[in-house]
């Protein structure tokens, strides 16, 4: 696959046991009205969202996963939002261990409209980066929003929740 | 009574931005420093809150039946019939 092709394959989405962002449906404005999925990722406490996925046609070029949200009420701030990646080997990977999710994150300003989509980028490179995932195989996108984080102007400042639309991975 | 403890005012902070109606200009910070303010607010004015109910309601009602009387008076004027904007609770 060649640089910008869809090499994540996306086949789940489960919010782990605790600490789950929200699926909901935000109404929309037409007659009749949109119902628009999407996960609510709350404003006052860390929540988390995983993807399992499969890696195809990957090269070997590093991902960038594409992010589309909303603000549920927010016109203003921003939210700390990180992706980490767990790869699952075959043969190796045990899902009843435990595994540190090392996260890239990025902070995600919000639209200037709350139902305004906003497109944002997390990127990993190639290796340890992304867990040494290779082509073809299993792997959870563990998703974050750092409600817990409170800091003006550079961190988590944004009132409301956070809302997650689609997430697409992309070979960098 | 005293005003509320940092925990129980992070509290209403949260639940606030889960139910507001919404759209929110300001910051979570900026939602905080209000919920302190009001809470602020009520322990200065309890005593005279409670001076506009008159008798036999003052007397004779507790302080949480008060409360309630005070946040139904609230909700009927400002709250209950307010659409909440696209995207919120």
């Amino acid at each position: 696959m060649a640089s910008g092709s869809v090499v994540v394959l996306v086949h789940s989405v489960m919010p782990p046991a605790t600490s789950g962002a929200a699926f909901t449906a935000r109404t929309g404005g037409s007659s009749p009205a949109e119902q628009v999925p999407c996960y609510a990722f709350d404003a006052a406490a860390d929540e988390y969202l995983d993807f399992y996925c499969t890696l195809v046609g990957y090269a070997g070029g590093g991902l960038t996963f594409t992010l589309t949200s909303m603000a549920a009420t927010a016109t203003t701030g921003g939210a700390l939002v990180a992706l980490a990646i767990r790869r699952i080997q075959d043969d190796a990977e045990d899902v009843d261990t435990a595994q540190t999710y090392d996260y890239n994150e990025v902070r995600i300003p919000c639209a200037s409209a709350s139902g305004e989509y906003s497109y944002d980028t997390i990127t990993f490179n190639s290796g340890t980066d992304m867990d040494s995932l290779v082509n073809g195989e299993d792997f959870i996108v563990r998703l974050r929003r750092r409600g817990s984080d409170n800091t003006a102007s550079t961190g988590d400042d944004q009132a409301g929740d956070w809302q997650l639309i689609s997430l697409v991975g992309r070979e960098t | 009574m005293a005003v509320l403890t940092d925990q129980q005012r992070a509290e209403v902070t949260a639940t606030f931005m889960q139910q507001a109606k919404g759209p929110l200009s300001i910051l979570k910070m900026d939602v905080r420093a209000a919920v302190d303010a009001l809470d602020a607010w009520y322990d200065a004015n309890a005593g005279a809150i409670n001076q506009a109910i008159p008798q036999p309601a003052r007397g004779a009602l507790t302080l949480t039946d008060k409360a309630m009387l005070n946040n139904m008076v609230v909700d009927a004027r400002y709250v209950r019939d307010v659409a909440p904007a696209p995207g919120s609770a």
